[in-house]
């Protein structure tokens, strides 16, 4: 459905995005993790061809493309239907079919009773609905989706979330970015992590955490233990608080047994790291 | 492309403001065409005859002051800025007349040197005929009045499409700059390509143009045949007496028509002088395009239209200067009416005041295209890489 192969783009000689490759197939929900600045946008632009890749290749029907960028990208002197119409006549959508598609989607989000309304008077999560809607106005097979649930309430990052699961078992594929990984949770069948441009890590999510699992355990003691004991590596020292990181849970509980015993120890603290924490320390 | 196009003018003409506008100028053409109803109506005191100052002598070569009068010209042995005198079979005008009293001066000279030769006999047909239509007059000026006043009718003409044409390339400059920053440019570019997008602006900022052109033409001409078809705009005609070069008596629309000389060879002429004034126009508006699509912010915005603006209106005031038809058949003006950009005034002026060869023509025209085509070629590379920051 959409390949991508060996994708590289600088920005005046600074690398953006480096031999990024993907497979999108039907059904398929992916997600592209990384924080701001990774080059998330620049890869769906690549895709969408806004931007020119200096390297690689996509593989892709264009006209099955959908695609919601980051940023607002509405009139928004207009309304909810005058945009979609122009954005029907550039897609070569028939009136009589935008007309069913709009009382469709704006129903699906709640947009029903604004849609004759100026953008500019909606909230701003209905503005990104209204984005979302001009986005699969032409009922796109793959729909690329750049940071959509920035600026939603948790109910509707909800709603989003089950409506591109739906939107995906209809035989559509999704390709989604975050910068934070709780919204790929649940959500997501593969992701794709990217750090500075270079694909770090890519697989099931659930795959991903238990290869980069790590825990973390902080200690608040006033003892010079921590320069006795060399073979465990300190990542934060703060004062008398200092946290250390294991690979495997029995190297944590080895460790918390040592600090236990330790009559100066004040607090103990044992948690599984964050996925993301671990990507950008 | 196409429904890019429709809504871009749909924006541009459907809007309240320009709606507005155009009320504004349909209201504005009324009154200029109903002058004379109006000053009546305000008693405004626009109709005083202008003195001249005439020896009791010479008024006995000219027609009845009544006559004068009705043209808006009070004859006066008082002292005036303008004075004739009939020398030896030649009237001399003195003083600082206006082209447009030059003009009207120039017309009861001519009728009254006219009557005057119907009030004594002639031992020749052949004679009279070849003395009849040519009174001897020398102004102070030396200018022919009616070849100065048509070739600032033309002037005017075309500097007011150029300034119109002006105006709507900061209206294309202006839309992209606010497509960049309202992010809109992003979801355009998803249905159509760069290159589309570059086409539709051009194609938009043209049509902008042309469409502009035939509403002001259009309102403008049927408020002007309106009243020229309801009294033949007598009224109107005796008030541009008093401060226009129009001699109206017995004026019609025929005549007013035939002292612009609106024959087969001018129209050509004028059509070219559009064409290079297009040409010259779509130069400028790539160059704007391709600028404005590197805006990143709308400070940088402000900064990009102003030297275009300043250059133009340089332009605008060097061919103000040159716009002689000495000055336009040798030196600067024949090297600028080849160079891009500003052949599209000089070029046009060459052709309406002198006779252009058409080797000439077709050089500049050339010269106008083929940069036209370099700088799209060259250019829209550039707009690509602006349009999407990259």
């Amino acid at each position: 459905m959409l390949k991508v192969k060996h994708i590289s783009k600088s920005y005046h000689r600074k690398k953006a995005l480096s031999e990024c490759t993907f497979d999108l197939e039907p059904y398929q929900i992916m997600g592209i993790f990384g924080h701001n600045g990774c080059g998330k946008s620049t890869l769906f632009r690549i895709i969408m061809g806004i931007l020119q890749a200096d390297e690689g290749e996509i593989i892709v029907d264009h006209k099955s493309l959908g695609y919601m960028p980051e940023q607002r990208s509405l009139l928004i002197d207009l309304s909810l239907r005058k945009q979609a119409s122009f954005m029907a006549h550039l897609k070569g959508i028939h009136e009589n079919d935008l007309e069913n598609r709009l009382l469709d989607l704006s129903t699906s989000f709640n947009l029903k009773e604004l849609i004759d309304k100026p953008l500019k008077t909606l909230s701003k999560g209905n503005q990104q609905k209204a984005q979302l809607i001009l986005s699969i106005l032409h009922e796109p097979k793959i729909l690329i989706l750049d940071e959509p649930f920035n600026g939603l309430d948790y109910h509707s990052q909800k709603d989003l979330s089950h409506w591109i699961r739906n939107y995906a078992q209809k035989g559509n594929a999704v390709l989604i970015s975050s910068h934070q990984l709780e919204h790929m949770n649940g959500l997501c069948d593969e992701i794709l992590i990217l750090d500075h441009g270079i694909t770090m890590t890519q697989g099931h999510l659930k795959t991903i955490r238990e290869s980069h699992q790590m825990y973390s355990v902080k200690v608040n003691a006033d003892s010079n233990w921590k320069d006795l004991d060399q073979s465990y590596e300190s990542l934060n020292a703060i004062d008398a608080l200092i946290e250390y990181r294991f690979k495997s849970i029995q190297e944590a509980k080895k460790a918390l047994n040592t600090f236990i015993k330790d009559k100066s120890t004040q607090s103990l603290h044992l948690e599984m790291v964050d996925l993301s924490e671990l990507i950008h320390p | 492309m196409k429904h890019l196009i429709i809504f871009s003018l749909k924006r541009r003409f459907l809007n309240p403001i320009s709606l507005f506008l155009q009320v504004l100028f349909i209201l504005g053409v009324l009154i200029l065409f109903n002058l004379d109803h109006l000053s009546s109506a305000l008693h405004l005191d626009l109709t005083t005859p202008f003195p001249i100052q005439v020896s009791y002598e010479t008024q006995e070569y000219l027609l009845p002051t009544e006559i004068w009068e009705k043209q808006g010209i009070k004859l006066t042995e008082a002292s005036s800025a303008i004075s004739i005198d009939y020398n030896e079979g030649i009237f001399e005008v003195k003083g600082a007349a206006s082209i447009s009293i030059q003009a009207k001066i120039y017309g009861l000279l001519l009728k009254s040197h006219q009557q005057r030769l119907l009030n004594q006999s002639h031992p020749s047909i052949a004679d009279f005929v070849m003395v009849y239509n040519s009174v001897p007059v020398v102004f102070d000026s030396m200018i022919d009045p009616m070849t100065g006043l048509r070739e600032n009718l033309v002037f005017m003409i075309l500097t007011s499409v150029y300034f119109m044409m002006l105006n709507f390339i900061s209206v294309n400059s202006n839309e992209i700059i606010q497509e960049k920053s309202s992010n809109v440019l992003e979801f355009i570019l998803t249905s159509v390509s760069p290159f589309q997008h570059f086409c539709a602006k051009i194609l938009t900022g043209l049509i902008t143009v042309l469409v502009q052109i035939g509403l002001s033409g259009g309102i403008f001409g049927l408020i002007m045949m309106a009243r020229l078809n309801a009294d033949q705009g007598q009224g109107l005609f005796a008030l541009a007496n008093k401060y226009f070069a129009l001699d109206s008596s017995g004026i019609t629309y025929e005549t007013l028509l035939g002292l612009f000389k609106f024959d087969g060879s001018l129209i050509i002429k004028a059509l070219f002088a559009v064409i290079f004034l297009v040409l010259g126009l779509l130069i400028i508006q790539v160059l704007i395009l391709i600028l404005s699509a590197r805006v990143k912010t709308i400070e940088e915005a402000g900064s990009i239209q102003g030297p275009f603006y300043l250059g133009l209106l340089g332009l605008y005031y060097l061919s103000l200067v040159l716009n002689t038809p000495s000055q336009l058949i040798k030196g600067l003006g024949v090297i600028l009416s080849y160079v891009p950009i500003s052949s599209m005034l000089l070029m046009g002026m060459r052709i309406l005041s002198t006779n252009v060869a058409h080797d000439e023509l077709i050089l500049s025209l050339f010269i106008s295209l083929f940069t036209l085509v370099i700088i799209m070629w060259v250019g829209f590379a550039w707009y690509r890489k602006g349009l999407v920051n990259e």
